[in-house]
């Protein structure tokens, strides 16, 4: 897996980063406005924020003297690829029991055949 | 994709031993499923069971065309929750073609997943308040719940 995806499955592990990253979902905000809706301390909303920022699902931009905290949408769409892989893992799983069951029926197809013809044949020879 | 098997084997397989080839990791219930099941009609469902025998519900059958085609319907929501409202589905497209007699060509869509909220598939920097992130986020989530599990 992309390491950048891992990293953004255990930043979102955190209940508090989760909570800021529904709130930046919703519009860019200031870490202040983050803090007061949070129930933590402005440095520990810092430290949040970086984690998010350094899994690439958060961004920021400076604003005057505020610093804006924003999704990061290239951090998004590697997640939405992310959930694209999921399907195409399932299918190739798919491929491959397929596969190998129509090759073990076949097989096994062709041994019953052979089986049968050595009992008939079997038959014919017996003494009456 | 292709499968070097008959466009019948594919198919059947693909509905009926569902529970034997998909990874075990990606279950939708709280627990690992024993089976996946679909049923063979249009408006028939498709879900897992587990161990206990606890169904969980992943969507309907919209369309039934044996061996050529099945359209699943969606419903995993926002908190990985099941809504069965149509206009809240995204659908799974499976078409099979017979390439040869031991040949089939499978075409796959996830198509519609803008129902399940705006901005799953416009990713904009911009997102409205509804949808699309918490979507994204709780798919996300899922799936690192699930990773961790299979870890």
């Amino acid at each position: 897996m992309d390491a950048y995806i891992k990293s953004g499955l255990t930043a979102l592990g955190d209940p508090t980063r989760l909570a800021i990253f529904e709130m930046l979902g919703n519009q860019p905000l200031a870490v202040n406005q983050l803090a007061a809706g949070l129930p933590v301390s402005r440095p520990a909303v810092s430290q949040h924020l970086r984690v998010l920022k350094d899994a690439r699902l958060v961004r920021d931009r400076r604003d005057g003297t505020r610093r804006i905290y924003e999704l990061n949408p290239e951090g998004l769409a590697l997640l939405r690829d992310h959930f694209a892989k999921l399907w195409d893992t399932s299918l190739l799983a798919f491929k491959k029991f397929a596969e190998e069951k129509y090759q073990q029926e076949k097989k096994h197809d062709a041994r019953t055949r052979t089986d049968r013809r050595v009992q008939k044949n079997d038959a014919r020879k017996r003494p009456h | 994709m292709h499968v070097n098997v008959p466009i019948d084997f594919a198919f059947k397989v693909f509905t009926e031993k569902m529970g034997a080839w998909w990874p075990a990791s990606h279950h939708v219930g709280g627990t690992p499923f024993k089976d996946i099941l679909i049923d063979p009609r249009t408006g028939g469902r498709w879900y897992e069971i587990n161990a206990e025998g606890q169904e969980c519900i992943w969507g309907s059958v919209l369309a039934w065309e044996p061996p050529k085609k099945v359209v699943l319907s969606w419903h995993l929501q926002p908190d990985w929750s099941v809504n069965m409202d149509m206009a809240r589905a995204s659908e799974v497209a499976l078409e099979f073609i017979a390439e040869g007699p031991e040949e089939t060509r499978l075409e796959f869509e996830h198509r519609h997943l803008e129902r399940h909220g705006a901005g799953w598939e416009k990713m904009r920097a911009e997102v409205s308040a509804d949808g699309g992130w918490p979507m994204i986020l709780n798919q996300f989530l899922a799936a690192a719940s699930r990773e961790g599990k299979a870890s």
